[in-house]
């Protein structure tokens, strides 16, 4: 009766503390830290593309062949970025590290330094020395924070949410309205 | 009676399967993920083919309103495919629809993006996987459904969906 007692005991215990883990707003604010991050870095890349785009917008005229190529490795690089995102909100919405995010990154990795490659190939190099530099360092995140799902599914959904409409690339620059 | 010496060796059994798979994510999961990021692609091809063709043609060309057509239709068949892979997270069970309606999805697809193709807004056309059985563990699946199902019903339900042909500038 006594090993029930204390067994019934450490369960609620174990329940309250549990709880109170759940609602540490401290934990919260540093896992939700810990994706700004991932996002921060999301926005540096969305920078760096937008800038090369707008470089070789401006370097050709519209309709030329070289036109045309740039634009179509933007629109291709683009979707494959958006692949990504759509799949780091579905690791953000799970609470799970998401194994697919490594692909998808993967993926969206191989696109963009392809793009970079292609875009410092036709712009002059010695103006864009830095851009080129940071570009080659570009890697998206695979990861979340492993203790994700701790961070109640609202502020998870928030959080992504507001994240995605920062790092969204925009169209083309002249499709742009 | 004296439960004791069989209550924690029982109490383990039980949850060991719970804890052991609690994390696994198994091949049909990254197939679902595979399958989301091409819908994601697929979505924002579209949308870079609307914008196309939107700037190329007056509203009432024929090549417009044929671009206008094959959209519609992608849409349509995109919603039908991406209804069987809400059903299949939700079930966790094979659907029949689902490989069919993809093959669908990816002709139209096809299609759709032919209208532009050369015009700079060509996509990569990425092959949605077939479906592999539902390889998530028994008492995962019931357990922890919600938790790790929620977030991919969640996208592609809401953020697969294309936006109107109107919607989109």
């Amino acid at each position: 009766m006594q090993y029930f007692r204390a067994t019934a005991t450490a369960l609620i215990v174990g329940v309250f503390v549990g709880c109170t883990g759940c609602d540490n707003t401290a934990a919260t604010n540093a896992l939700l830290s810990g994706v700004a991050a991932a996002i921060q870095n999301l926005k540096d890349t969305k920078d760096l593309v937008g800038a090369f785009a707008a470089d070789l917008q401006q370097t050709y005229e519209p309709g030329s062949e070289d036109y045309l190529s740039s634009k179509q490795k933007y629109t291709s690089t683009k979707a494959v970025f958006d692949g990504y995102l759509t799949t780091l909100k579905v690791a953000a919405l799970s609470g799970d590290p998401a194994p697919g995010l490594e692909g998808a990154a993967a993926d969206a990795n191989s696109a963009i330094a392809d793009f970079i490659k292609d875009a410092t190939s036709r712009i002059d190099p010695t103006v864009n020395t830095r851009r080129i530099a940071f570009g080659r360092a570009v890697h998206l995140p695979t990861r979340l924070p492993a203790d994700l799902a701790r961070v109640p599914l609202n502020a998870r959904r928030d959080a992504i949410s507001a994240a995605i409409q920062t790092v969204s690339w925009p169209p083309w620059p002249d499709d742009q309205r | 009676m004296n439960y004791r010496p069989i209550f924690l060796p029982v109490l383990l059994c039980v949850s060991a399967p719970v804890w052991a798979g609690a994390d696994k994510a198994g091949p049909d999961q990254v197939d679902y993920q595979t399958t989301i990021a091409a819908m994601g692609e697929y979505r924002s091809h579209a949308e870079a083919v609307v914008l196309e063709a939107k700037k190329k043609w007056r509203n009432t060309s024929p090549e417009y309103n044929e671009c206008r057509d094959r959209f519609a239709r992608a849409e349509q068949t995109v919603e039908v495919f991406l209804a069987a892979v809400s059903t299949s997270i939700e079930q966790g069970s094979r659907n029949r629809s689902w490989t069919p309606s993809a093959d669908a999805a990816t002709r139209a697809a096809e299609r759709l993006f032919a209208c532009v193709q050369a015009e700079g807004a060509g996509a990569r056309m990425v092959p949605i996987p077939p479906f592999v059985d539902f390889a998530i563990a028994f008492i995962e699946h019931f357990l922890f459904k919600s938790k790790k199902q929620r977030g991919m019903t969640e996208v592609v339900e809401v953020d697969l969906r294309w936006k109107s042909w109107d919607r989109i500038r």
